[in-house]
C-alpha cells in the first residue's frame, strides 16, 4: 500500500463525518479525483454508516424509555436524607451558583440588624432614664458657703439650680443662710 | 461560605454586644458652659439652655468649654471645671429604671432623678466677667 493510500484510509472516516480540516478535505477530494477506486470506497463507507445509523434509530425507538427510567430509579438504593442535610445541600448549591446574591443578602441582613437593634433599644430608652419628669430630691450647700441654691423649672421640664448670694434680693423667701430648697 | 457567614455572625454579635454594653450603664452628658451678659455669641447647641435661663438671666454669650459623656457608678466621676473647682457626679440608686444621681459642685450638692430628654443646669460659680454652668443631660437627647 502506498503512503497516499494509507493516508486516504486514515482520513476516509473523518472525511465522511465532515470532521476534516479544510486542507485535509482538499487533499482527500484531490485523491478521489485522481483515483476512481477511492470514490467507490467513499460510497461504500457512506452506505455502511447510513445502515448502521438506521439500525440504531430503530433499536432506540423500540426501547421503552419510561420503563427504563423507572427501572433505573427502582435500582437506586433508598437513602433517607435529613432535613438539615437537604438544607445544607441547598445552601451549598446556592453558594456555588448564586454567590453574589447570597453575599449581598447576607450583608444587607447584617446592616439591617446593626441598624435595627440600636434603633429598637433607643426606642426603649437609655438605662436610668425611665422617668418622664426630672425631679430634684435634695439640694444643699456646705455650711461655710455664702450662697444659697434656688431651683427653678422650665416649661420644657428641665431644671435649673441657681446660686444666689442673697435669696431675699433674688425674690426668694429667706429659709436660712446656708441651705435653701424649693419644691418644684 | 462558612467563613463569610462566620464573619457576618461575629460582626453582628460585636455590634449587638456593643449596643447592649452601652445600654447597661447609666450615662449622662456633662457640658461645662461659660455664660456672660456681655455681647457675644450664643453657641448653636446651647439655644435650649439660653431659653431655659432666660427667665432669670439675660446672657448674651454662651460658650461651650468642654463636653464629655460619663458612665455613672457609685464611684464619683470627676469633671474639671474651668476654674479650680472640680465637680463630681455619681449614681446614688436605681429603681424601676429611674436613676438617682448625686451632683457635687462645691459648695453645692444636689440629688436628682434623671428623666428622658431632660437637662439639669447647675450654676457652678463665677469665671472672669461671667458665670460658669454645668449642664447634665440625657446623652441621647443631644
Amino acid at each position: 500500500m502506498t503512503p497516499d493510500r494509507e493516508k486516504f484510509r486514515q482520513l476516509l472516516s473523518p472525511f465522511i463525518d465532515g470532521e476534516l480540516s479544510p486542507s485535509d478535505r482538499r487533499w482527500v477530494e484531490a485523491y478521489i479525483a485522481d483515483n476512481p477506486g477511492a470514490a467507490a470506497d467513499v460510497a461504500e463507507l457512506r452506505s455502511t454508516v447510513a445502515e448502521i445509523s438506521a439500525s440504531f434509530a430503530q433499536q432506540a425507538e423500540a426501547v421503552d424509555w419510561e420503563a427504563f427510567t423507572e427501572s433505573v430509579m427502582r435500582g437506586l438504593p433508598s437513602i433517607q436524607v435529613s432535613r438539615w442535610e437537604r438544607l445544607r445541600s441547598s445552601l451549598s448549591q446556592m453558594w456555588s451558583w448564586q454567590r453574589g446574591a447570597v453575599l449581598a443578602g447576607a450583608v444587607g441582613a447584617g446592616v439591617a440588624l446593626a441598624v435595627a437593634v440600636p434603633l429598637t433599644l433607643n426606642h426603649v430608652g437609655p438605662k436610668g432614664y425611665g422617668a418622664s419628669k426630672l425631679e430634684i430630691q435634695n439640694v444643699s450647700v456646705d455650711s461655710p458657703a455664702s450662697v444659697s441654691p434656688l431651683v427653678t423649672k422650665t416649661e420644657d421640664g428641665d431644671a435649673v439650680i441657681w446660686m444666689v448670694e442673697d435669696p431675699v434680693d433674688a425674690g426668694i423667701p429667706d429659709k436660712g443662710p446656708k441651705a435653701f430648697e424649693k419644691e418644684l | 461560605m462558612r467563613r463569610g457567614l462566620q464573619a457576618l455572625a461575629v460582626g453582628c454579635a460585636l455590634v449587638a454586644t456593643r449596643v447592649l454594653a452601652q445600654d447597661g450603664v447609666v450615662r449622662v452628658q456633662a457640658v461645662v458652659v461659660y455664660a456672660s451678659g456681655e455681647e457675644g455669641k450664643i453657641d448653636g447647641s446651647l439655644t435650649a439652655m439660653h431659653s431655659a435661663l432666660s427667665t432669670k438671666a439675660k446672657y448674651l454669650t454662651l460658650r461651650k468649654l468642654s463636653a464629655q459623656r460619663l458612665d455613672l457608678s457609685r464611684k464619683p466621676s470627676k469633671i474639671k471645671l474651668a476654674h479650680d473647682i472640680t465637680a463630681e457626679i455619681s449614681l446614688v440608686s436605681m429603681r424601676d429604671n429611674v436613676a438617682q444621681v448625686l451632683a457635687k459642685v462645691p459648695p453645692l450638692e444636689a440629688i436628682y432623678q434623671l428623666a428622658k430628654g431632660k437637662s439639669l443646669y447647675i450654676q457652678a460659680g463665677k469665671m472672669d466677667a461671667g458665670d460658669l454652668w454645668l449642664v447634665l443631660s440625657d446623652p441621647r437627647s443631644l
